[in-house]
Formats: C-alpha cells, sequence, structure tokens
C-alpha cells in the first residue's frame, strides 16, 4: 500500500490524533495563563478548579439547579476553602439531603465537621457510609480520618455491613 | 378526501422473541436496575457494571475483527496501527493534558452510542425493507438531534457540560445557558415536527414502515432522557446506558457471527465453533475471561506475575489506567466502520 492511500484510510486516526493534540495546546495555554485548576495529586486524578474559578461554577449552578446536590456541593466547596464554614454547611447538608452516596460529598462534609470541632460522634456515621459505599477507598479513608481527628475516629469493627 | 393507510412491514434484528427481550424490553429493565442500584448497591455499582458488560462489549468487536481472517485482511493497516496509536495518545493525553483526553472520550462515547442505536435502526428498516431511499438520512439526523438535546438541556448533563466550560476556563453564565436551552428544545421540536412529516410523506408513497423501528428508538430514548431528567446521580444514567448499550451490543455481535456461520461457514475454526447454535456458554465464557484478564491489566495487578520486570514503577500504573481509554477509544474507532449496514460483507450477517 502506497503511504497517501494508508493516510487516506488512516484519515480518522489522524483526526483525532490532530484533534487531540490541539485540545492539549490549548489546555496547556490555558491552564499556564488562568492557573485557575489545582495540581493533580496524582496522574489518574480529574483537575480541580480553585479559587474565583470554582466560585464563578458554584454561582452558575446554583442559579440554574438550587435544588441539584452538584450545585450544592460545588458551592459549599468554595465556601469551606474561603473560611466560610457554617454557610458551607448549610449547602454540603442539602447536598446530602438529596444524594447520601457521593463520595467527594461525604468526604467533605466529615472533614468540614471535624475542622467545625463537631464531637467526633456526629462525624463517625458520614466516615461509616463512605467505608459501606466506597469500600475500594476504605483503608486509605480510614488512616485518613484516624489522622485527620487526631485518633479520636477509630475503626477497628466490620459493623458497617 | 382521501385518507393515508399505512402499510407495516415488520422485521426484527433477531427475531420476535430477542427482540422483545434485548432491544425493547431491555432498556426498561435497565432503567428499573440503575434506580435499585442506586439505592442498594455501594459505590462500586458502576465499576462492576463495567466489568461485566462494558469491557466484554469491547471484547466482542476485538473478536470480530482479530478472530476473522476475512475481516482483518479488509483494514489489516487500521488494525495494526490504530492500537498503537490510540494507546500511545491515550497515554499522552493523560499524562499531559487530562482535560482533553476527558473531553475526547466524552464525545466519541456520545457519538458512538447514539450512532449504534442509529445502526440498529437501520438494520431494521433493512431486515423489513421498510422506508424511503432517504429515510437514512432523517434517522441520522433524529438520532443526532435528540441525543445532543438530551446533552444539552437535561440538568444531569447541563451540570457537566457547564462544569467542562468552566475548567477549559471558558466561563459561561447562567443566562447564556438558559438560552443553549431553548435553542436546543426549538431545533428539536421542529426537527421533530419534520421527523413525523417524512413518516407521513412515505405512507404517502406508499413506502412501508417497520413499527418495531419506531418502537426501539423510543425505548432507547425513553431510557437517556428519564434517567438524564429524573435523577441527580450519574451513576443511575451510567448503569442504565451501559446496561443497554453494551448487552444490545453483544447480542448483536453473537448472532452476526451465528448468521455468517450459518450462512457461509464462517471464516475462522474459533468463529465457526462460537457461532454454533448451543455455543452460546462458550462465547459467555470468553467475555467473562477476557474482562478478569483486563481488569487484572488495568489494576496493575499484572505485576505481580512480573518477576519484577513488569510494572516496577508508577508509569505502568499510569499505563494501565490509560487502557480503560485507549481500549474505548479503539471499539469507537473500530465500529465507525465496522458496521456499514449498506456493505455487502456486512448484509450476509444481519
Amino acid at each position: 500500500m502506497r503511504p497517501i492511500d494508508a493516510l487516506r484510510s488512516l484519515w480518522l486516526l489522524v483526526a483525532v490524533a490532530f484533534i487531540g493534540g490541539g485540545l492539549a495546546l490549548f489546555e496547556y495555554h490555558q491552564t499556564r495563563t488562568h492557573q485557575h485548576l489545582q495540581s493533580r495529586l496524582n496522574p489518574r486524578g480529574h483537575p480541580q478548579l480553585q479559587g474565583h474559578s470554582l466560585k464563578e461554577l458554584a454561582d452558575v449552578l446554583l442559579e440554574l439547579y438550587p435544588e441539584r446536590a452538584q450545585a450544592n456541593i460545588l458551592m459549599g466547596t468554595t465556601l469551606a476553602q474561603q473560611g466560610r464554614l457554617q454557610e458551607a454547611r448549610q449547602h454540603l447538608e442539602l447536598a446530602l439531603k438529596i444524594e447520601r452516596r457521593n463520595q467527594n460529598l461525604l468526604f467533605l462534609y466529615a472533614r468540614l465537621l471535624l475542622d467545625m470541632g463537631e464531637d467526633p460522634a456526629k462525624v463517625k456515621p458520614i466516615v461509616d457510609d463512605l467505608r459501606r459505599y466506597f469500600p475500594r477507598s476504605r483503608p486509605v479513608m480510614e488512616a485518613y480520618f484516624t489522622k485527620a481527628s487526631k485518633g479520636q475516629l477509630r475503626f477497628e469493627d466490620d459493623s458497617i455491613y | 378526501m382521501t385518507t393515508l393507510t399505512p402499510t407495516f412491514s415488520r422485521g426484527y434484528i433477531v427475531d420476535r422473541k430477542h427482540d422483545l427481550i434485548w432491544f425493547l424490553g431491555l432498556p426498561f429493565v435497565a432503567v428499573a436496575a440503575a434506580f435499585l442500584s442506586q439505592r442498594h448497591l455501594p459505590g462500586g455499582a458502576l465499576a462492576a457494571i463495567a466489568l461485566w458488560v462494558t469491557v466484554p462489549h469491547h471484547f466482542v468487536t476485538w473478536l470480530r475483527v482479530y478472530g476473522s481472517p476475512a475481516e482483518f485482511s479488509r483494514w489489516r493497516e487500521r488494525f495494526v496501527l490504530a492500537p498503537i496509536a490510540l494507546i500511545v495518545l491515550t497515554y499522552a493525553l493523560l499524562y499531559w493534558a487530562p482535560l482533553s483526553l476527558v473531553l475526547v472520550v466524552t464525545l466519541w462515547d456520545h457519538q458512538h452510542s447514539l450512532m449504534q442505536q442509529y445502526g440498529f435502526a437501520r438494520v431494521y428498516d433493512f431486515k423489513a425493507k421498510a422506508g424511503a431511499p432517504n429515510t437514512g438520512k432523517f434517522d441520522l439526523y433524529f438520532n443526532w438531534i435528540l441525543f445532543a438535546n438530551m446533552l444539552v438541556v437535561s440538568p444531569l448533563f447541563s451540570t457537566i457540560w457547564v462544569r467542562m466550560l468552566h475548567e477549559w476556563h471558558l466561563p459561561i453564565g447562567a443566562d447564556t445557558v438558559l438560552w443553549v436551552h431553548r435553542v436546543s428544545w426549538t431545533i428539536t421540536l421542529v426537527y421533530l415536527a419534520i421527523y413525523i412529516g417524512h413518516i407521513l410523506w412515505c405512507v404517502r408513497r406508499g413506502y412501508p414502515l417497520n413499527p418495531l423501528k419506531y418502537l426501539f428508538l423510543g425505548a432507547s430514548y425513553f431510557l437517556w432522557y428519564f434517567t438524564s431528567f429524573t435523577t441527580h446521580y450519574l451513576l443511575v444514567y451510567a448503569v442504565a446506558h451501559r446496561i443497554m448499550h453494551g448487552l444490545q451490543y453483544i447480542v448483536m455481535v453473537y448472532f452476526y457471527n451465528r448468521n455468517k456461520v450459518e450462512r457461509s461457514g464462517g471464516d475462522s475454526s474459533l468463529l465457526a465453533f462460537l457461532g454454533q447454535a448451543g455455543n452460546a456458554k462458550a462465547f459467555l465464557l470468553m467475555c467473562a475471561a477476557y474482562a478478569l484478564v483486563f481488569h487484572a491489566l488495568t489494576e496493575g495487578v499484572v505485576r505481580d506475575f512480573g518477576f519484577g520486570m513488569v510494572g516496577f514503577n508508577s508509569n505502568f500504573d499510569l499505563f494501565s489506567y490509560s487502557l480503560l481509554s485507549s481500549f474505548a477509544l479503539l471499539h469507537y474507532y473500530y465500529d465507525s466502520f465496522i458496521w456499514k449496514v449498506r456493505k455487502k460483507e456486512v448484509q450476509q450477517g444481519l
């Protein structure tokens, strides 16, 4: 097969490579210019918005869908980042009423309660939900919350199942 | 005054019983399963669906193209070069430009999903010898417009695309989003009127209609619209969609191969064996075995078998992870050209 015929046959593949490359260049430009994304904690992770960009998105989604979990999670996250913990809590609690099985939400809420100095007995059921619904990350979560609560939260039993 | 009396011509993808189960009934079962999984299963439910349905549905594509010498020789350069190119591209994007990878995979996945339902709709008309010569075009636009509208206007997907725009630092305000919704609904409703007009035109011109095609499209769009409008949880949509998409594809390939074997003997001993009536269990066992091997590969378990020679650094983890996306892209790519209903060699298996 002549190279030109091969190229013709592979046109879609070539197009995908060009589109992927073009997008990558644009992504590089946007992230370098605006610095609106957090650094990834690991290469498998998805880049998360931060600062003003996160607040902007949360405002838009909350205006569009005030009763949806995602909008409230984002607003709770941005308020927590600003140190407005009581307001953040209201949004996260509303989100929890709508969507109890969201890993990110359960983690944020448990972390927020600890930051607000809540009784560990109130935090434990939230972390237990995390352990129950997301068993793959259970050891990591247990280690994290044991450390974050300075040993007040312990996870020795398997009674969550 | 003349009355329009439609002529119906029934044609099935497989047969009456299998179509009722897999193509007309399955979307409703999938929706029920998705809502039950949300209520009763842990968050890992989606991973299980991916392992037992989505991964095997990729496998049957490999079986079709690499298990058939005739199929392989038809597009040899694509089947050799595409895996290398897409694995390299995916790994590079995952490493340097993760947003780009998510965008490419997401958009191609949606296009692939709607084109599968379009393809099955074409098979319905092909089997029933129904519709006018230009009905295919109307079906194509129908699928593009209805699916795109679902992505644009549903609360579930609006949240996602608005977030993606912000991640790309292309922020959009709430007013603009609502305006986009209105435009999308307008286009969709106008096109639905045109589509109905085309059906009436077919009736007037005496072209037969296959009612099963319309029931099939109705069931598919019920699943997509119902889950994306009624749930807050992407898991519900994803579970329902993956069950419908993956199982319908596996059923299609199984019967496609079986028809080919019955009609021409099959062009490899493996496909001839799998295509014999009564060997469905062997077919399913192969799918399950592939799912387990793929899971081991993508979870980095291969390292445990490698005597320290394989997977000894963190790049291997990333490579393993990138296979999830690269195999999906490969599946979308192959499906874009191996299922043309107008091709004689494809018609042989329908």
